[in-house]
């Protein structure tokens, strides 16, 4: 009976023990924590088009010019795609965490085209089913990523016009409310 | 009241009664359609901004997003749809859709908030 007693102790002890020296492995599920960046990108590129662009540029108060080219006038300003641009590379000098881009299978600028066959695959996802995003992993190096890809809509006629009329634009087709390219997330997952 | 009335009467009232229920099915049925053909627009035109909530577009499905402008009545949504709002251009920029069709799209899309 004793016997029984202390064996029993051990065995508690031990299962207490390998507990505790390994502690289940919680967090964000890398979807939700892609999707949450993406909402926040995309509420800063809406506000930034409406009560910026939209307010203080042509179309409105007209103090501003919105332009490719803003560098090259006294009250230019950044399209909202590039000012999207500036914050991902203002995010790459702050963090290795995550990064994003705004790329395409029709870049004018090639250095925005897909450069993994992950990115491929969800641009030419999401520009097949307007409205889905695409998920997958891939390694790179010795490092695996989450990678999320969602859709970037032409959302105006500034969209068209200035990419199909760009002569660096492999595409001079497109339509409103047509895929243009996507953003893409890309999370270390170890 | 002679049997004959009485059987007269009493298939005169089922008549109407099939009527009524029949006149209720083919309205229902009729919606029904309407939110079919409201999902099949939606999901060729509409889905790439509403299922992302691009350009501020309410997400389909979002009660957040959806309670207060239903709220402002389906005929208002409509005219919103219609001939563009905030950042929404003019029927999304598919012009070719009929304002009879962009009202079965905001009837689909009321629907899925129920």
């Amino acid at each position: 009976m004793k016997k029984t007693l202390i064996s029993a102790a051990l065995a508690v002890s031990v299962v207490g023990m390998v507990g505790c020296g390994e502690p289940e492995k919680v967090g964000i599920d890398p979807k939700i924590y892609t999707d949450s960046l993406f909402a926040v990108m995309k509420a800063d590129r809406t506000n930034y088009t409406k009560l910026v662009v939209a307010r203080l540029g042509p179309g409105g108060s007209n103090v501003v010019k919105p332009d490719e080219h803003w560098e090259e006038y006294e009250n230019g300003t950044l399209l909202p795609a590039q000012m999207f641009r500036a914050g991902a590379e203002a995010v790459a000098e702050l963090t290795d965490d995550f990064t994003y881009s705004l790329q395409s299978i029709w870049p004018i600028n090639k250095q925005n085209a897909p450069k993994t066959p992950v990115e491929k695959a969800g641009l030419e996802y999401i520009a097949a089913n307007p409205g889905d995003n695409y998920y997958g992993e891939e390694t790179l190096g010795d490092t695996t990523y989450f990678t999320a890809v969602y859709p970037d809509v032409a959302v105006s006629e500034a969209c068209t016009s200035c990419h199909n009329e760009h002569k660096d634009s492999p595409k001079d087709d497109f339509a409103l409310g047509e895929v243009m390219g996507g953003v893409v997330i890309r999370v270390p997952l170890n | 009241m002679s049997i004959v009335k009485s059987v007269l009467a009493i298939t005169l009232a089922s008549n109407l009664l099939l009527l009524v229920g029949c006149g209720e099915g083919a309205e229902k049925a009729e919606a029904v359609q309407q939110l079919a053909l409201g999902e099949e627009l939606y999901k060729k035109n509409c889905k790439v901004c509403h299922a992302q909530g691009l350009n501020g577009a309410p997400i389909v499905g979002n009660k957040k997003m959806w309670g207060p402008r239903a709220e402002q009545g389906l005929e208002t949504l409509v005219e919103h749809a219609t001939n563009g709002f905030g950042l929404m251009p003019a029927k999304g920029g598919k012009t070719e859709l009929a304002d009879s069709d962009i009202s079965a799209v905001v009837k689909y899309m009321l629907s899925q908030i129920q």
